[in-house]
């Protein structure tokens, strides 16, 4: 009996994340004062789905340490939803429920993967969460956040030399090291490089001024291409240009971002080993399967065995795939889980980006939109990058699925990065105030 | 007021314009992602490297390997007690090609573990198997090998070491592919570990058919017949005077066979004589940059691109090799070495108008419902010759056997269109015998190659291990 609940759960999980998912988007076409069904829904489904298959890895490795994860998870789930409604009733529940949801699938893969991983990440997320309680509150209170730009510039690129400089003299691999910890900076860069654009085109849009910023923005991706991080250096690129777009309004400057970008791939792919390694494999991984073409044929492995219903949670292999619990988190998924999952969780990752398109449409401020705007790029683009490379749509690019996958340092930096967009709902409503009350001085 | 709106709803507009472009982006990745998954995902996932497979041995019982007239080669018999064991009925006849599946996996057993592996695509029966917990029955494989000419080819071979292998030319389809010397894959458990221990040139593991590369010797005469075809339009003028050995200005002295002066020869009759001295001189005449390419074009250096083990053949030629090089090349001697397999779709290619298929060993996949899975396809791996080329070439191997080396086939009821070789090796003492051919030369329905390692005993040469096999398939 317990074999054929556990045979059949699979087919369970698909179902329930799939209605989560429908979930998600009825939500957000429904108005936000009759959402409290939908809420309701979607706590008791990923709670459903957490609780699970939590059940199924306390069945399949018969350790009742499982079984005290799962407390422990739940109730740091319950302070995440509880303290955000209560400090901050006006941010996006939606929102959070997606961030709570992708960080249970997270946690249940990681644990699956690796006990110990899942301990450590649950640990950073819980410490990580407490610190990005405060910065709604901060970023309403202090207003001069967008006069530093060349400060955030200062810092990005300061941050990129350092790793940089860890990669060529000590071989480190995108990583700073410092006692215990080790921080990976390029998660870092994305956020004072949005805060950077966002400051410097809120001061101005003229011409002069896009030239300096635009030449900033060029210094950040070169360094992180000489970084190899590739996966960084492209979101950085149409992060930038869609802030750009959104600042300036011209289609023109999007023409020149991309036509530029052609010529500079060229040059990349020519000048750099490393690009043309990666587009090689990607063009024919298949004969270079026992060497660098290993991982990206192991993930198709992985996506097209799992099929739409999976092998069931436990029942794969996904550890085979060399750094499944990073960027190949999707394959991991779609391997257990089935691609009916996975794909809805993917689209639950739309979702997230949608809402944080509507937030940046409704902040009145240059400097919140293109905040929002800018968050809202590099999460889609990220989550782009690492199923399209999974799946071999496009290269791979190494980066990781936010909230997904398994790192300190993406963890604490897509948190940071939902409590800012959160940050811009919880003040949507006051700058109404501001403009209404701009128009009655009138 | 009325201006405020105008604002917000060009913002909107904007920030729509993103969500629209990543929801176009997503889209598209997931159509892609679904795509792969219900298409182009069975393509790529029989592949030895797809070990998660494995993890399905617990549920399925694995399928057949059946001959093309059903023959069981391989099947898994369950005992009272549940337990499984793979077994062979025609033991070592199929050794190498068929293969093991205890201590590791070789053959068919490992090139089509997948499907041996995988259970019938129907998500209402995998539920009910689920709830059932019952094993799923795996695919079956149905091969091209013709259990008879299998048989005959294992005979002739003897216990001499080499290889035969042959197909249909038009479709690809192996028929037989035997390698000496074998294996029973019944004993793997047992004989494993002796197997291994065997040194690199008595190996029992090794397929000689498709993993062997040896020089090539006088067959690869009809490379550089076509590369002089290709570069004199006036070929069919050619003519020599054979004194059993040529000397060539800044190269090695070359000896025919046995010192055998052929006196004055045609095209056809050089190539029917096997004249070293006559390919020699035609090979050094040659451009070799259109020679290296001709011969690249018949996958030298290059991935044969079938679905089973083999080593691929090398060709070192180039500009700058020198004139003796060039004179051993054009003979079939010096650094080329080619696998039997190779060999066979060179001539084979010949036989089906210039085109050249894919080999295969799978006929199709059958389901446990008897669905055909995945059916036959011949797949072109492109056309390597004209058909007046075609037929010139076939008109000199003919001639091979009615009056030149191919002394097996005077008189034979089929005409044969063949070439012999015999291939130097190590210090030049011994020789390794060659013969690739088809017949009927006129409607060619099996191309053949076989290859006998140096210190053979008790068959003349490789054209009577041919010849076996063509009486059984012609049913004499």
């Amino acid at each position: 009996m317990q074999s054929l609940l556990f045979d059949l759960s699979k087919y369970v999980l698909a179902f329930l994340m799939a209605f989560y998912c429908l979930a998600s988007y009825v939500g957000y076409t429904t108005k936000e004062k009759k959402r409290g069904g939908i809420y309701f829904w979607q706590y008791c489904i990923m709670f459903l789905i957490h609780l699970l298959c939590y059940w199924m890895l306390f069945i399949a490795y018969d350790d009742y340490k499982y079984f005290y994860l799962y407390f422990i998870e739940v109730m740091y789930f319950i302070v995440v939803i509880g303290v955000y409604s209560l400090l901050y009733p006006k941010a996006s529940k939606l929102l959070i429920n997606n961030m709570c949801l992708l960080m249970m699938v997270g946690f249940i893969m990681i644990a699956r993967l690796d006990y110990d991983k899942c301990l450590k990440q649950l640990t950073i997320a819980a410490i990580s969460t407490v610190i990005t309680f405060i910065i709604p509150a901060l970023f309403k209170k202090v207003k001069t956040f967008r006069n530093f730009a060349w400060v955030y510039c200062f810092i990005g690129i300061t941050l990129l030399i350092v790793l940089l400089l860890g990669n060529t003299v000590f071989g480190a691999n995108l990583t700073i090291s410092i006692g215990q910890f080790s921080i990976q900076p390029a998660e870092f860069v994305k956020i004072s490089f949005v805060l950077f654009v966002a400051s410097a085109f809120n001061q101005s849009t003229e011409f002069k001024n896009v030239v300096y910023v635009s030449i900033a923005a060029a210094v950040h991706v070169l360094l992180l291409v000489c970084a190899t991080d590739l996966g960084a250096a492209l979101i950085l690129f149409i992060v930038y240009m869609t802030m750009l777009y959104i600042a300036t309004k011209k289609g023109g400057y999007l023409a020149c971002g991309f036509l530029s970008f052609g010529v500079a791939s060229y040059l990349a792919y020519n000048l750099f080993g490393h690009v043309k390694q990666r587009v090689l494999i990607w063009l024919d991984p298949w004969s270079r399967i026992d060497g660098t073409g290993y991982q990206i044929t192991q993930s198709l492995f992985a996506i097209g065995m799992g099929s739409w219903f999976g092998y069931g949670l436990t029942k794969g292999a996904p550890e085979r795939i060399p750094v499944a619990i990073k960027d190949f988190m999707f394959s991991a998924i779609s391997e257990e889980f089935g691609i009916i999952f996975s794909l809805a969780l993917v689209l639950v990752c739309l979702n997230n980006l949608i809402l944080m398109m509507s937030i940046a449409s409704k902040c009145n401020t240059l400097f919140y939109r293109l905040v929002a705007v800018g968050l809202g790029c590099t999460y889609g683009f990220q989550v782009f990058l690492t199923v399209g490379g999974a799946a071999k749509l496009i290269p791979m690019t190494g980066v990781t699925l936010p909230f997904v996958s398994y790192g300190g340092s993406s963890i604490l930096s897509s948190l940071v990065m939902f409590a800012l967009i959160n940050a811009m709902y919880n003040m949507r409503h006051d700058e109404r105030e501001l403009a209404n009350g701009k128009e009655k001085n009138k | 007021m009325g201006k405020k709106k105008t604002n917000k709803t060009d913002k909107n507009k904007e920030t729509n314009r993103i969500s629209y472009a990543f929801m176009l982006v997503f889209g598209i990745m997931i159509v892609y992602i679904v795509v792969f998954n219900a298409f182009l995902a069975k393509n790529i996932l029989n592949n030895p490297y797809n070990s998660l497979i494995d993890s399905h041995v617990d549920d399925v019982i694995r399928g057949d390997i059946l001959a093309n007239d059903g023959t069981v080669l391989a099947t898994t018999k369950i005992d009272a007690a549940g337990n499984e064991t793979r077994e062979y009925p025609l033991g070592s006849v199929f050794s190498h090609v068929v293969g093991f599946n205890n201590n590791g996996r070789s053959g068919l057993e490992l090139s089509q573990n997948y499907y041996l592996l995988s259970k019938a695509e129907n998500i209402f029966t995998q539920i009910n198997d689920d709830i059932e917990g019952t094993k799923y029955q795996g695919d079956d494989v149905y091969t091209t090998l013709d259990v008879d000419l299998q048989k005959a080819a294992v005979e002739s071979l003897g216990t001499n070491k080499g290889a035969v292998i042959a197909m249909d030319p038009t479709t690809g389809k192996i028929l037989c592919m035997a390698s000496y010397p074998n294996f029973d894959p019944n004993s793997a458990v047992e004989d494993y570990s002796t197997w291994l221990t065997y040194d690199s040139e008595d190996s029992v593991l090794v397929n000689r058919a498709t993993q062997g590369l040896y020089p090539p010797g006088s067959t690869f005469k009809i490379l550089t017949l076509l590369a002089y075809m290709e570069q004199n339009s006036d070929y069919e003028d050619f003519s020599f005077s054979c004194s059993g050995g040529v000397n060539i200005t800044g190269g090695t002295r070359i000896n025919c066979a046995g010192n055998t002066a052929h006196g004055y020869e045609t095209l056809v009759t050089a190539f029917a004589n096997s004249c070293n001295s006559a390919f020699a001189t035609m090979g050094v005449s040659l451009s070799r940059t259109e020679y290296v390419s001709l011969v690249s074009r018949f996958l030298f250096n290059e991935s044969l691109g079938v679905d089973f083990t083999y080593n691929q053949s090398s060709f070192k030629l180039n500009e700058n090799s020198s004139v003796s090089a060039v004179e051993e090349t054009a003979i079939g001697q010096g650094e080329t070495m080619i696998s039997p397999l190779h060999n066979l779709m060179i001539v084979s290619s010949i036989a089906n108008k210039g085109v050249m298929v894919k080999p295969k060993l799978v006929d199709k996949i059958v389901d446990s419902n008897g669905n055909t899975v995945v059916p036959y396809t011949t797949e072109n791996l492109g056309t390597m010759m004209s058909q007046t080329q075609v037929n010139y070439i076939t008109k000199c191997m003919e001639q091979v056997c009615k009056t030149g080396t191919g002394t097996a086939f005077r008189n034979y009821d089929v005409s044969v269109a063949g070439k012999t070789g015999s291939a130097q090796y190590g210090d030049g003492s011994d020789y390794h015998s060659w013969f690739v051919g088809f017949a009927p030369a006129n409607n060619p329905k099996i191309a053949i190659c076989v290859v006998l390692e140096g210190g053979y005993k008790g068959v003349a040469s490789a054209q009577y291990v041919a010849r076996d096999v063509l009486d059984e398939y012609f049913g004499y």
